[in-house]
């Protein structure tokens, strides 16, 4: 039959001082009189003991642990002392690397997905709408001074078919000013991949004749 | 431990020698080479001032150094057991000697203790020797705190079911306790 108020893990944590006062006054009331309770206490007494009888023997004196320390010490209080050191308590460089980091790869990810692809200026022709897209104007100062030839264009054309970003590869500049005004108007279709619009990177070459 | 934070070096003079030899004896008790103790004891030692830029408060310091050793030691015992695995090694007890090799009831005493569950036996450890409250253990073996009470009590019958085999049959059969 149960006549114990205090389960035996009690009993120990009272034997451990971990009770607060008035639990172990509880505690202490009930082993005065509880002959099995007081056993356990004193059993684990004598466990306490025998553990107490484990010595270990004094840690050696190394003199080359005490410089090593020192030297860190002195690394430390220069460290405190420098700029930004309470700054550096709070923000750990490891995680302004991490940052670093994530930001790289984001930039890398981004370079390498394929959100823009690169397509021949012939795959690019037939996606062209032709009513968006009309021919560049043969600039008359041009005509003038007998000026004819290839002008040769790098374009980005954006997810929805609009010319986004243009650069001259080659040409004459008056008629490259020409073709740049006109073909920043151009319209395409979009370009899917996967089902996704993405970006074309493409040259437009525009041929300037006199005899047309 | 904050005095050296913020910059007072000197005060990491005093850390050490009030600190310096109970971590040797927490890490001398677990490890059986003494001068590979006492580098371990050195190690928690720089790592305390590495970390001492960013330290925090949040807990006892005692938890805070005994959690740095504990981290240290458990490090060496990866490496020992990589070490051993690959190449072969003659360090095989987590438990040390400290007593003459002739000291019998030391002996004994070291098998009884090699013989408990090892969470057991730690928690067992960190109590007697290192004198942790049942939450400061907790707080360095990441356990419950009731796990900690109670497997504590397992294994101090189990160390004395152990030491004194024939005094078990006449014990006090504890479970009717409660």
């Amino acid at each position: 039959m149960n006549t114990h108020p205090f389960d035996p893990e009690t009993i120990m944590s009272f034997y451990d001082g971990e009770l607060s006062p008035p639990q172990a006054d509880e505690v202490r009331a009930h082993i005065s009189h509880c002959i099995q309770c007081s056993d356990l206490v004193a059993k684990l007494r004598d466990t306490s003991l025998s553990l107490s009888k484990w010595t270990v023997t004094e840690a050696p004196h190394d003199v080359r642990t005490q410089q090593q320390l020192s030297v860190a010490v002195q690394q430390f209080h220069r460290r405190n002392s420098m700029p930004l050191a309470s700054f550096f308590r709070v923000v750990k460089p490891r995680y302004i690397l991490a940052v670093c980091m994530l930001i790289l790869a984001f930039g890398l990810w981004a370079e390498l997905s394929p959100s823009r692809i690169t397509l021949a200026q012939e795959d690019m022709q037939a996606k062209l709408i032709k009513e968006f897209s009309p021919s560049p104007r043969y600039p008359q100062e041009a005509k003038d001074k007998n000026i004819q030839g290839v002008v040769k264009l790098q374009a980005i054309v954006a997810k929805d078919g609009s010319v986004k970003k243009l650069t001259v590869i080659s040409g004459d500049p008056l008629l490259a000013k020409s073709s740049l005004e006109t073909v920043k108007h151009w319209r395409y279709q979009p370009t899917l991949v996967d089902g996704k619009a993405v970006e074309v990177k493409t040259v437009v070459e525009i041929n300037f004749s006199l005899a047309d | 431990m904050l005095a050296f934070s913020h910059g007072d070096t000197a005060s990491f003079d005093e850390l050490f020698s009030r600190y310096h030899r109970r971590i040797f004896a927490f890490i001398r008790r677990r490890t059986s080479d003494p001068s590979r103790a006492e580098e371990l004891a050195q190690e928690t030692f720089l790592a305390l001032i590495r970390a001492a830029f960013r330290y925090q408060p949040r807990a006892l310091f005692r938890t805070y150094i005994y959690t740095i050793a504990f981290k240290i030691l458990r490090d060496d015992r990866r490496k020992t057991t990589f070490r051993s695995f690959f190449f072969g090694s003659n360090e095989k007890s987590e438990l040390a000697p400290d007593a003459p090799r002739n000291n019998d009831e030391i002996l004994w005493l070291r098998q009884a203790l090699s013989r408990l569950d090892a969470t057991d036996r730690e928690i067992l450890l960190l109590r007697e020797f290192e004198q942790l409250s049942y939450l400061e253990i907790a707080d360095l073996l990441k356990l419950p705190l009731n796990t900690v009470r109670s497997r504590l009590f397992r294994a101090r019958l189990s160390l004395r079911e152990h030491l004194e085999p024939t005094a078990a049959a006449n014990s006090v059969p504890l479970g009717e306790l409660s």
